[in-house]
């Protein structure tokens, strides 16, 4: 035993920087594609409304014309929500930020970095489903991050795709500004 | 003799070879194509001290020639930006293949991609590549209007004119959505469209009808130091005299 622990005294750096390395990797792979729900300013559930046959596009109806898929304006969660359950407890606080004239500070849920050109347009455009990138958002209360949308992602998918369709995206600048 | 992507022969080669052609005698050298290129581009400001040591940065320059003695003095006004070469000297010295050859003919910086060994900028014979040596500053009010579309380069990163690739990026995307070809005219660097008096024009080198192919075909046609064999996909057409 002693042996063991004196062992162990001549070697600290190494066993720290083991360890380190240790919680690294499992802490890469471990957030690795996991999804973690973030705080939002209200209470919305993506299911309840799809449950109610909603289409995404009622709300976010700027993916079929835009880089951004958009996030609905207060005026028009107020359009339905004056009418559907005013006097629940989330409908409060909606109606505060309408009372207030502010938009609800959503927390974003999928980010690109600057240097990164996407747009939602040609891919709803060409018959794409929501669903092919954000996950089954149907059965998600809060949006989740379903997949890291990373670079290897994206050309894995094109690479599967009829060329006529999509680039095969070996030619940089198309994401990259 | 390097293999570019463009040559394999399992990728489509694209319409559109873009172009810029430059009548030096409509050029008055008002800068405007300057001003609109920093606004663009987010191309920032370094101030008098760093531009006193050479670290200017533009992704378009008019060059200023002068002639003769007062007061017979003559003028010659060029804008130089990155020529687009078709054999381009800098992506073959990329140890990171941070720039590349695009198959519609723009010579393509990946700022994310790019190390900052400024091998390109040596290996430059227009010397329009810009290093940036410090983190970019944009004083009040100019950091209102930086442009979404395009990145702002950190320090450490090299940057140089893309023929504005978000431009030509976002009317290609409106043209597909709207089931037609992109047409002539359509699309417009900053530059181009900033010039008073259209002594810039951008267009496709491919289609033989384009204003750009058509100036290229003029008898005033030459290239940047063409004797390089870089094959810029900058037009000049000579100019004659401009007296002030």
């Amino acid at each position: 035993m002693s042996r063991i622990v004196s062992g162990l005294r001549r070697q600290p750096v190494i066993l720290l920087a083991g360890l380190v390395l240790v919680v690294v990797l499992v802490g890469g792979v471990v957030s690795r594609g996991t999804a973690v729900a973030q705080d939002q300013p209200l209470d919305y559930s993506h299911q309840t409304h799809i449950a109610a046959g909603m289409d995404c596009l009622f709300c976010h109806s700027s993916a079929t014309r835009s880089q951004i898929a958009g996030v609905p304006s207060v005026q028009k969660c107020m359009g339905c929500h004056e009418t559907i359950t005013p006097e629940s407890e989330s409908m409060q606080t909606l109606q505060g930020y309408w009372e207030r004239q502010e938009p609800i500070p959503w927390e974003r849920v999928n980010k690109q970095p600057d240097f990164v050109y996407f747009s939602h347009q040609p891919h709803v455009n060409s018959g794409l489903a929501c669903e092919n990138c954000h996950g089954d958002v149907s059965s998600m209360d809060q949006a989740q991050k379903s997949v890291e949308m990373d670079m290897g992602w994206c050309l894995d998918c094109h690479a599967q795709q009829d060329e006529a369709i999509a680039p095969h995206l070996w030619d940089c600048v198309v994401c990259h500004q | 003799m390097t293999t570019r992507l463009s040559d394999n022969p399992t990728t489509r080669l694209s319409d559109h070879r873009w172009g810029m052609a430059i009548d030096l005698d409509k050029c008055t050298g008002c800068q405007a194509c300057v001003v609109s290129c920093h606004a663009e581009n987010n191309v920032p400001i370094v101030g008098e001290e760093e531009a006193a040591y050479g670290r200017t940065a533009h992704w378009l320059r008019i060059e200023r020639y002068w002639e003769g003695e007062y007061p017979n003095v003559k003028a010659k006004f060029m804008p130089v930006m990155c020529q687009q070469c078709t054999e381009a000297p800098c992506e073959a010295v990329c140890p990171v293949y941070a720039t590349y050859h695009s198959d519609e003919g723009l010579n393509g910086q990946i700022y994310n991609r790019c190390i900052g060994t400024r091998f390109c900028g040596s290996a430059c014979p227009y010397k329009q590549r810009m290093y940036n040596w410090f983190d970019p500053v944009f004083p009040e009010p100019l950091e209102q209007q930086l442009n979404p579309d395009v990145t702002v380069r950190s320090r450490g990163i090299m940057e140089k004119c893309t023929f504005c690739v978000q431009r030509i990026r976002r009317v290609k995307e409106d043209a597909k959505a709207e089931g037609r070809e992109v047409t002539d005219g359509e699309i417009q660097p900053a530059c181009a469209q900033s010039c008073p008096t259209n002594a810039i024009v951008f267009g496709d080198l491919n289609d033989p009808e384009s204003r750009v192919s058509q100036m290229a075909r003029s008898s005033r046609a030459f290239r940047l130091l063409e004797n390089l064999g870089t094959e810029p996909g900058v037009v000049y057409l000579k100019g004659g005299e401009t007296r002030v």
